[in-house]
């Protein structure tokens, strides 16, 4: 048992990457699945968004859980209309991480923040009563 | 860069928050240039916090501890991980506070 311990714990100093990378990203995701398959259904306690709880505004990031949950349905109009804002900047983002490791510093800059401008933009628009669509909707 | 934490903090109070906004994008920064973490980049960061209602700010906070360890590690100091103290902070609605020790640690490391 000890030495199998200490077989994973070398093996995990010798992968780096594995470390730092691939190891929270799975703990957040077990996490998360236990979240939302679990936790949620149990007792419906959610995490609250703290601006909507204070403001009463929506936020850019409002209606992500009911996304997540509309696409492991595979219910992908129903999670476009609870938060559109991901299904753009998602991809924007792998191109954003690619660009940064290929050393384009400068264009991976410009990229964030145009994407940090469709965020603003995004949570502020969902809040006019003419870009009511904009808000989680359910269809 | 050395900034002082205590017109920084008065800055964000006038402004409403809007120069918090730089602070927290020019800090995530400088933090992670002295630790050499080329990742750890302000826009990334705020943008992440900004699309998951702030939920990603305790990971950003957890990572600024370790980040900020890393430099003092890096530059030979005494190093002292504030990363569950800037998550605690967090919870509570201190994320200012959590601004402030950081520039604090920051402005010694520039020194």
């Amino acid at each position: 048992m000890h030495l199998r311990r200490m077989k994973l714990t070398n093996w995990l100093n010798s992968n780096k990457h594995i470390r730092r990378i691939y190891l929270p990203m799975g703990i957040a995701g077990v996490g998360g699945l236990l979240y939302l398959k679990v936790w949620l259904p149990l007792t419906g306690i959610e995490i609250p968004c703290v601006f909507r709880e204070i403001t009463g505004l929506w936020c850019p990031g409002c209606g992500l859980t009911r996304m997540v949950l509309a696409l492991m349905e595979l219910d992908f109009l129903q999670a476009f209309r609870y938060n559109m804002l991901i299904f753009f900047v998602a991809p924007l983002f792998i191109i954003y991480l690619w660009l940064a490791r290929s050393g384009k510093a400068k264009r991976a800059s410009v990229l964030m923040g145009i994407m940090i401008v469709m965020a603003i933009v995004f949570g502020v628009l969902r809040n006019i009563p003419s870009f009511k669509w904009l808000a989680p909707t359910v269809i | 860069m050395r900034r002082n934490v205590g017109l920084a903090v008065f800055l964000t109070i006038i402004t409403c928050g809007i120069y918090g906004i730089y602070w927290f994008i020019v800090l995530t920064n400088d933090v992670g240039r002295l630790s050499g973490d080329s990742s750890f980049t302000g826009g990334k960061h705020f943008l992440l916090t900004l699309v998951t209602c702030g939920i990603w700010s305790f990971v950003w906070s957890y990572q600024l501890g370790k980040n900020i360890a890393a430099a003092q590690e890096r530059l030979g100091v005494r190093v002292t991980d504030n990363s569950t103290i800037y998550i605690v902070l967090n919870c509570f609605g201190f994320g200012i506070v959590n601004y402030a020790l950081a520039q604090n640690e920051v402005n010694k490391l520039v020194e």
